[in-house]
């Protein structure tokens, strides 16, 4: 929202050697492991109240003249300094954030138009690569992720395309091969197709967790800032591919970016109760700094967040749709997130077994063993017709 | 991982899909379980403890074949292998009839097919008729049906199905029939398939159903018919199922459009591509035409397998064929599967199992040769429309021959009596390839196919009794042992 104040010296001492890209957003974890992303582009977060330091070693994170918060600063990872076989630098094809590495070999963003940059990307701007990666350079990058140790899993964004299919046949040699390679879980962010056998295409392909962003719930907002998405893509189409996405995907693992602070909070809560009855995740961002003076856009006060993420965990939990596959999103806050937005008697009772190696390796068993039972193969079944 | 067409996303509950999923780990422990516990028994009085084997064997493949729990190919192996574990027949015998005849002219049939489909005789044969005779909506709808049937009587149904299915494909699309509402575009699917259907049940050639019955019938007796016999006796049937068929699809499919000028001139093009004939394919015309006449003339005295493997040697002597080029073309799972069901077959006449098993069963139902006919033929066409063709072969002839010894009937009857109604299948899509080619169009919905197809399969059946009583005994083929 307003981003972080970092000095100079400890910026260039996190993002020594890196693409620019990186050193644009800084990922913190804060206590009780909320992942945050941050914006730290000068140009934005020069009136912010918060502000970085090391202190002694340790990240504190200040709010003006409050205590200090120890952070964990997610500090570029060597990969990014390093070269895949063909010499592109790694990381301009990945991104660590969280607990995943994010890959967008296709496209940049899905706000604007293809090639441009985005209004809303907190400055960001990436457009749309020139080149896109080989599914080789994609794998060697995630090797030298996992083997760093800097991501457990995969997150594909492959926004921003006219193709009807919204890019699952574009991305589909990357997840098959990211999966031939490697035992971990998938997530992938498109724009809706058309037809609704993409969806299927793409869990058969590999993916677990699927987001549809839709960014802005409102319709006649939509139109407003997102001309082109309302027009060449629609509401109705992010709807109903996010729907038939529930019939397919596991529960909890379907879910879409809502925009806070663009359309009215009321607008956003009705778009909670009609995305969660569908089964759907809502993650609720915040329009970026840069697009804080955009017409339209009210930033919301903490006060006026407050309950609306409240609002978000209450009404996940009373469609009993699981939260743990949707976290550690530093973009937003997860439906996971906001539960510390309830009284803690309202909280479900949780466990952290599902960050857990054991948690882990399970819910990557689980997703394969899905996959095999829901995905058939029709020349199987008529193994025996020909005769 | 699935490709990228040939798969479905199972969205039903998970415990459901469970579910079906054990269900065939399950059926083949109880399988094994009933195996054991037949084994296990007393023979009954006159079984013999080989025929209590070769009936135990029987059973499993029973459950087997009719599930589809194994492959049927695989089902047939086991079949092989039980028969000399269990002390049926030594296993040399059992491996020994994996050699018989039928299967090698099932071989030769299928290279000779591939090599008419490879050459594009098949196809020019198809246009040439379709655009001769077919101008109008009730011709190209006639000529569809009865190109169908002929081509049938020399090449495998599902062959002919799949030759025909991208041409019908384009004509509904130029004739810009609609999916599910177009009475025209359903009927020509359905007389694609109808017609294959009808006309594979005329010659030895149709199917693999008619030789694997002759080579379990050979294997137990000894017997068989010749080629010509064999046409003699069905073809009339095929001629009255061609009148039935025509009248079902006039009566549940009127023709609703007027005119087909556009799926005409489509075709002018495609034989106009097609250019003149080519040396290839007069060449493997003329072999074709003269194993015909051979399998005609000469199939008693030089054998029905002979005949067609001389003309597959003729056709790769003359540098007609390739095995590369033809061996996509040979279903090695059907000659696998036939193998085992002729070994399996032999074993339940040879030990008796079959006759005692038709004492059990048919034998005590029927009063009369005629009530035993119609009840065989109607079990087979019952059977047929939710099992393959050939499973039904497998599964009723020991029982049948078992049968023809209670009422004192000719054994080689049995031949006809099982293999030409196991073709008849025409109320689902599982049925027969045809029926799942035509119903693949999207034109069909399953009421489409069911209840006229439901008409036919009836109409069948009172066709073939009328046929085998009043027809057959005409040729020589009787009820009764003279």
């Amino acid at each position: 929202m307003h981003g972080l104040k970092i000095d100079a010296a400890l910026r260039d001492r996190l993002f020594e050697g890196t693409e620019a890209r990186a050193s644009r957003e800084i990922d913190l974890l804060l206590p009780e492991d909320v992942w945050v992303q941050a914006p730290i582009d000068e140009r934005w977060t020069a009136s912010s109240p918060f502000t970085l330091a090391n202190e002694g070693g340790r990240f504190r994170l200040r709010r003006g003249a409050n205590s200090p918060l120890d952070v964990r600063v997610l500090a570029p990872p060597d990969f990014y300094r390093k070269r895949t076989a063909q010499g592109a630098p790694m990381g301009r094809i990945a991104e660590v954030h969280g607990n995943f590495v994010a890959i967008d070999p296709t496209a940049g963003c899905g706000f604007g138009t293809p090639g441009l940059p985005c209004q809303f990307c907190r400055g960001i701007g990436n457009a749309a690569p020139s080149t896109l990666p080989s599914v080789a350079e994609v794998v060697e990058v995630v090797r030298s992720a996992f083997e760093e140790g800097a991501a457990e899993f995969v997150y594909f964004r492959g926004r921003c395309t006219d193709a009807p299919d919204g890019g699952v046949a574009a991305l589909t040699p990357y997840i098959v091969a990211v999966k031939r390679h490697f035992n971990t879980l998938i997530a992938a962010q498109l724009d809706p197709p058309t037809e609704q056998r993409d969806v299927d295409r793409l869990y058969a392909a590999g993916v677990d967790a699927v987001s549809y962003n839709l960014e802005i719930y409102d319709a006649g907002t939509l139109e407003q800032h997102c001309p082109r998405r309302a027009q060449t893509i629609g509401r109705h189409r992010y709807l109903e591919a996010m729907r038939h996405a529930t019939q397919v995907f596991p529960s909890g693992t379907v879910w879409t970016e809502l925009v806070v602070g663009v359309e009215p909070l009321d607008s956003t809560r009705s778009a909670i109760d009609d995305l969660t009855a569908m089964g759907v995740l809502p993650v609720l961002s915040i329009v970026g700094p840069a697009a804080a003076d955009m017409p339209g856009i009210v930033i919301p006060s903490p006060e006026e967040l407050r309950p609306v993420y409240a609002h978000l965990y209450k009404a996940v939990k009373q469609q009993r749709t699981p939260m743990t596959w949707v976290r550690d999103l530093p973009i937003g806050v997860t439906p996971l997130d906001a539960r510390f937005f309830v009284d803690e008697r309202d909280r479900l009772s949780s466990s952290s077994f599902y960050r857990s190696r054991l948690g882990t390796l399970a819910a990557r068993s689980l997703s394969r063993l899905r996959r095999r039972l829901r995905v058939k193969t029709v020349s199987e079944s008529f193994d025996s017709s020909r005769l | 991982m699935a490709t990228d067409t040939d798969f479905i996303v199972d969205t039903r509950p998970l415990w459901v899909i469970l579910l079906g999923r054990s269900v065939r780990p399950l059926l083949l422990l109880a399988t094994a379980g009933l195996y054991w516990l037949v084994v296990s028994l007393e023979p009954p009085a006159g079984l013999t403890p080989e025929g209590l084997r070769a009936l135990a064997t029987f059973v499993v493949c029973l459950v087997l074949w009719v599930s589809s729990a194994l492959p049927l190919m695989i089902t047939s192996l086991l079949a092989v292998i039980l028969l000399p574990l269990g002390g049926v027949m030594p296993a040399t015998d059992a491996y020994a009839l994996f050699g018989n005849e039928a299967m090698f002219f099932i071989l030769g049939v299928f290279i000779l097919a591939a090599c008419v489909m490879r050459s594009g005789l098949s196809t020019r044969i198809a246009l040439t008729i379709l655009h001769r005779f077919g101008h109008t909506p009730r011709g190209l709808l006639h000529s569809i049906f009865f190109l169908n049937a002929f081509m049938s009587f020399f090449m495998s149904v599902h062959a002919v199905a799949a030759l025909s299915f991208p041409i019908i494909v384009e004509i509904v699309g130029v004739l810009n029939l609609r999916p599910h509402r177009s009475n025209y575009g359903r009927a020509l699917f359905l007389a694609m398939a109808w017609g294959s259907t009808i006309g594979g049940v005329g010659t030895l050639l149709g199917g693999a159903r008619a030789p694997l019955a002759l080579g379990i019938l050979r294997g137990a007796t000894g017997e068989s018919f010749s080629f010509l016999e064999w046409a003699a006796a069905c073809l009339p049937i095929v001629a009255l199922m061609m009148l039935l068929g025509l009248a079902v699809l006039a009566l549940f499919f009127p023709i609703d459009i007027t005119s087909i000028r556009d799926a005409d001139e489509m075709l002018a093009e495609k034989q106009l591509a097609l250019g003149r004939m080519r040396y290839e394919e007069r060449a493997i015309a003329m072999v074709m035409f003269l194993t015909l006449l051979a399998w005609v003339f000469f199939g008693e005295s030089y054998g029905l397998a002979n005949i067609a493997i001389v003309a597959v040697i003729v056709l790769f002597a003359a540098g007609l064929a390739t095995w590369h080029s033809v061996e996509q073309y040979v279903n090695w799972g059907v000659i696998l599967m036939y193998g085992g069901a002729i070994a399996l077959g032999t074993a339940v006449n040879q030990t008796g199992a079959a006759l005692w098993l038709s004492q059990q069963t048919v034998s005590a139902w029927a009063s009369s040769p005629s009530a035993a006919v119609a009840i065989i033929s109607g079990m087979s066409i019952v059977l047929t429309e939710s099992m393959s063709n050939s499973a039904v072969v497998a599964l009723m002839m020991p029982v049948t021959l078992g049968v023809a010894a209670d009422f004192d009937m000719p054994l080689r009857i049995m031949a006809l009596v099982v293999a030409v109604p196991a073709g008849l299948a025409f109320a689902f899509p599982i049925g027969t390839p045809a029926n799942a080619i035509a119903f693949s169009s999207g034109y069909l919905r399953m009421r489409d196919i069911t209840l006229p197809g439901a008409v036919l399969a009836f109409g069948g059946w009172c066709i073939f009794n009328v046929v085998a009583n009043y027809y057959w005994p005409l040729l020589g083929i009787h009820m009764h042992v003279p």
